[in-house]
């Protein structure tokens, strides 16, 4: 090869231009402006540090639905740990205490392993024990936690009670057809899964389209879907890993001002799924996503839509209100849940 | 006779996103590689196009309007309100597409 004079640049040192650029710098500026207030960020962080790293610990009741404070904070641990560990350190989750855990839970702890990227970036060695109450172990059994993890002493099955956690970039229709089956296989009602499809394919092209930022995002982009069978209905959680609803919409200068101050996250996420003029392209034919999914949970087929995304919660009801509130702890992402009524 | 398009037969049974970027089967590929080419047939040989929307597990809004919005958006003439849509397992589709194709023409 010929010899062109220029010096090679190792790994290491384009980390370090990189990291002292111009551009690394107006990113860092633009992030910082779009959350002012990290301590808000990450509230009642208290950090394990042992010889070989950090241990977080999970709480007794680990659900986003149940006990959103805690479980909230035990996430925003993790995330905390994985920015702030060195090379080869070692994350373990501890899980013993779990006593009640929700779907959705085991889903954003399989989004952390699989998907933050400073654990990536810093080869964080992530590992971890599951909860003694055989009730909750038996959940992320169920859920397909053991598909994503290595654990040797542990025989995934599988039952015709749920579809195991799935996870994607791109809108799947396979996968979107397959959970539909699957809902008609357990349901009595034939005809009703054709608002059910467009709920899912729309949840995950808004993932596709809005959710990530190369520079701001923290995990990678990816979405995640669970299906699962219960007496009286199906329940469903769909994740993704994304910078959230509240970032991503379009917001007026005023609206733009008063969040440095104030938390409307939910706010925004009511305003998105009511169809005002939120689409982050700015284009006419556009925003039709959130609305339709809106749309949809006004069907009888569709009950108790909660749509959890930075520090807003809402909850959908019946008659087309929302309840909302927000949070002291962001969350990192959105997450949809919703039962299908059988 | 007029040329006709089953969307779950002539292209699939899960149509998936708005762009080709969102993943297989979207609307954008939908309405390059079928939609649009049988519509400049149809329009030549002075025929009717229909399109039955029967048979799949249903459409996302974002395929329906990236297909039949964005071909309102090319041809930009009222000519594409012609196009006939069947859907007798959800009608209210029928309204959503005319409503796409119209806010498209209006804005372009």
């Amino acid at each position: 090869m010929e010899d062109t004079g220029l010096k090679k640049v190792t790994y290491r040192q384009k980390r370090w231009y990189y990291a002292k650029s111009k551009k690394r710098l107006r990113e860092l500026h633009r992030r910082n402006k779009r959350k002012p207030d990290k301590k808000s960020y990450i509230s009642n962080i208290s950090i394990n540090q042992t010889r070989r790293g950090y241990t977080v610990h999970a709480p007794e009741i680990l659900s986003i639905v149940e006990n959103q404070e805690e479980t909230l904070d035990f996430f925003a641990q993790a995330l905390h740990i994985a920015n702030i560990g060195k090379d080869n350190q070692e994350i373990f989750f501890d899980l013993s205490n779990v006593k009640t855990v929700s779907p959705e839970s085991v889903m954003y702890i399989i989004a952390i392993l699989r998907n933050v990227k400073s654990i990536k970036a810093h080869k964080l060695i992530c590992k971890g024990n599951s909860p003694n109450d055989p009730a909750a172990s038996k959940v992320f059994l169920d859920a397909g936690f053991y598909l994503y993890v290595y654990c040797p002493s542990v025989y995934n099955t599988h039952t015709n009670e749920s579809i195991q956690i799935k996870d994607g970039k791109t809108a799947d229709g396979i996968l979107a057809g397959k959970i539909c089956d699957y809902v008609r296989d357990h349901s009595s009602k034939y005809s009703s899964t054709k608002r059910l499809y467009p709920m899912i394919i729309e949840l995950m092209t808004n993932t596709r389209q809005h959710a990530y930022r190369r520079y701001l995002s923290e995990m990678e982009d990816n979405w995640y879907v669970y299906a699962e069978n219960r007496p009286d209905c199906i329940l469903f959680v769909f994740l993704d890993t994304g910078i959230g609803i509240p970032y991503t919409i379009r917001k007026g200068f005023k609206e733009r001002v008063k969040e440095l101050f104030i938390t409307e996250d939910a706010k925004f996420i009511t305003s998105a799924l009511k169809g005002d003029f939120r689409t982050e392209t700015g284009l006419d034919h556009r925003g039709k996503g959130l609305p339709e999914i809106y749309k949809i949970s006004q069907d009888e087929i569709i009950a108790d839509l909660m749509v959890i995304s930075g520090k807003g919660v809402c909850y959908v009801r019946k008659n087309g209100l929302i309840e909302e509130y927000n949070l002291n702890t962001s969350f990192i992402g959105t997450m949809f849940c919703w039962k299908y009524i059988k | 006779m007029p040329i006709v398009i089953n969307i779950a037969k002539d292209y699939t049974k899960t149509p998936g996103g708005r762009e080709k970027k969102d993943g297989p089967f979207s609307g954008e590929d939908f309405r390059e590689t079928i939609l649009l080419p049988k519509f400049r047939e149809a329009e030549r040989l002075n025929e009717k196009l229909i399109i039955n929307l029967d048979g799949g597990y249903g459409y996302g809004t974002s395929f329906l309007e990236e297909a039949f919005g964005g071909l309102a958006r090319i041809i930009k003439d009222e000519k594409v309100m012609n196009i006939d849509i069947i859907s007798d397992e959800e009608p209210i589709l029928i309204e959503d597409i005319a409503a796409y194709m119209k806010s498209a023409l209006q804005g372009s």
